[in-house]
């Protein structure tokens, strides 16, 4: 039997395991369950949703909403700016879910969800229905939250926080830069997409710079006081970049004030600042569609049950990935990758009226800070039934010492295995 | 009615597969209170040792397949990488995370099958 079938079968025998209940604790034995899941977004989060829901259970009806036709990956888009790989790199195709799985594909913009009549609202007025919904929306940028930073001065001075045209405009910019001028990046508060992303985009694009326009310098103006594998950046740039990259923590600044994009100039409380290349990544939040269906609380983003992340607001709608609040685990294409899994397993137990198995999540996550060096960070979740809610059992960074080089052969193997995970090729 | 008939068609594709009975018998120990579901956490460790596609263009370079293992190996790797007995990169902080039971449930899914 080729490894796929075997893995196929491996797979869905966990989902007879979890929808048959019965035999992992004595439960009554009622049957596979079948339905109609939808799946909105197809990102990370939203392709392993599909993916997995179907291997655990091949008689569910599982359909995937997304207006593209590819996605673009944004782990590895940051080594796109600094010119390391081609855009091309990072196109995952949809092919694998729908032929190899049967996953229906929807190319169109689910705009609006009807809650009490459990369908989603296409753009042209279609609607699908669903028995359980599982939504990955991903982020949405706070167009209102910097002064002068909105979605029309993104057009000229690129937030670069979804890969796509984005990532090429910004990388178009530091390519045409002249030497000895200054790349400014401005990092947000907690919390945000991929963490240590502004940090890894600083180390490439200086990598670049060293080699191509050796004069110029780098600073990163942050809103924190302290950010994801601190220590073995600042020990990558002290070895690699010295004095061209700089980061100035909230307390040296203060608040980020205001942003003119056609100047491309950026005030703080304390000083301003005039950039040849300006990277503004703004605060952000859940993707609209959460937003507007009213599955996020105050804070912007969606709060679910960790057990299913189904949502607090609505048992049959689950949230996964950057829009959903998880605790402890950072904002990642691997935890949204991890947290698919145990609600794809949680649906396919729901609708066989079963309970959700207990999770364990993992995070896990490279940066690049040379070509060829890279550090990471890991986590491990599990669940509290104390509070109801995930708990870190582990976490850790590469070590100051550790083997960079060793970790960039690790980080470049794992983007492939990462893409056979999600999207099944 | 419907649910029965897709478990009998679904069951019967399993009994084509050797590595059914095992899967069963994983799934099928009395589960312990307050622990998580083995199965389910070993597929987070597939987000980076997937086996799939990279097996068209050889095997994933360096990300070993766990598939190569006995199960027993796996549990024995993970309990030394835990342990500090064996150096990694990451596994050594992930391995932290787990307790026994979990690493013999996580090994005997990942691990290659009779």
């Amino acid at each position: 039997m080729n490894p796929r079938r075997r893995f196929l079968r491996l797979l869905a025998a966990c989902g007879l395991g979890w929808g048959l209940g019965g035999c992992a604790s004595g439960r009554h034995r009622r049957g596979t369950g079948s339905g109609q899941v939808v799946v909105v977004g197809g990102g990370h989060g939203g392709a392993t949703a599909a993916r997995y829901l179907k291997l655990m259970n091949p008689d569910l009806t599982v359909t995937l909403i997304e207006p593209r036709d590819t996605y673009l990956s944004c782990p590895g888009s940051n080594e796109t700016v600094a010119g390391l790989k081609d855009m091309g790199t990072l196109v995952r195709s949809y092919d694998s879910l729908r032929r190899e799985l049967d996953i229906k594909k929807v190319n169109a913009q689910a705009t609006r969800l009807d809650r009490p009549r459990r369908r989603v609202v296409l753009a042209d007025g279609a609607e699908v229905p669903y028995d359980r919904l599982v939504l990955s929306p991903g982020i949405d940028f706070r167009w209102d939250a910097i002064e002068g930073y909105d979605e029309a001065a993104s057009r000229t001075v690129p937030h670069a926080w979804r890969a796509g045209p984005q990532t090429a405009m910004l990388a178009r910019q530091i390519r045409t830069m002249p030497d000895g001028g200054l790349v400014l990046i401005t990092a947000p508060a907690n919390p945000y997409r991929c963490p240590p992303g502004p940090y890894e985009r600083a180390s490439l694009i200086a990598c670049y710079l060293k080699k191509y326009k050796p004069r110029s310098k780098i600073l990163i103006l942050d809103a924190k006081t302290r950010f994801s594998k601190q220590p073995a950046f600042e020990q990558a740039w002290r070895e690699h970049y010295g004095d061209m990259l700089e980061w100035i923590s909230s307390e040296k600044q203060g608040r980020l004030e205001r942003v003119d994009a056609a100047a491309r100039t950026v005030e703080t409380e304390f000083d301003a600042f005039r950039a040849d290349v300006l990277n503004v990544i703004p605060p952000q939040k859940a993707g609209a569609l959460a937003e507007q269906s009213g599955l996020t609380d105050t804070s912007g983003w969606c709060p679910v049950d960790p057990l299913s992340f189904a949502s607090v607001y609505d048992s049959a709608i689950h949230v996964i990935g950057d829009a959903c609040q998880a605790g402890p685990m950072p904002k990642s294409a691997f935890s949204a990758n991890s947290q698919a899994k145990v609600c794809a397993a949680a649906v396919v137990a729901s609708l066989a009226g079963e309970p959700p198995p207990e999770p364990l999540l993992i995070n896990h996550c490279y940066s690049f800070v040379a070509s060829d060096e890279a550090i990471s960070i890991t986590g491990v979740y599990g669940y509290s039934r104390n509070d109801g809610q995930l708990e870190t059992r582990s976490t850790g960074e590469t070590p100051p010492g550790g083997d960079r080089k060793r970790e960039a052969i690790h980080a470049r193997a794992w983007q492939r295995s990462f893409r056979a995970d999600v999207f099944g090729y | 009615m419907s649910h029965q008939l897709n478990t009998r068609r679904t069951v019967r594709s399993f009994a084509r597969s050797a590595h059914v009975g095992t899967i069963a018998v994983a799934l099928c120990l009395p589960a312990r209170a307050e622990s998580p579901d083995t199965a389910l956490a070993a597929l987070g460790c597939l987000g980076c040792h997937a086996e799939e596609g990279g097996q068209e263009n050889g095997p994933l370079s360096e990300l070993t397949s766990p598939r190569r293992f006995e199960a027993k190996e796996i549990a024995s790797m993970l309990r030394d990488y835990r342990e500090g007995k064996r150096s990694g990169t990451v596994m050594n902080r992930i391995a932290a995370g787990l307790k026994d039971g979990e690493i013999e449930g996580i090994a005997g899914f990942l691990g290659k099958r009779p």
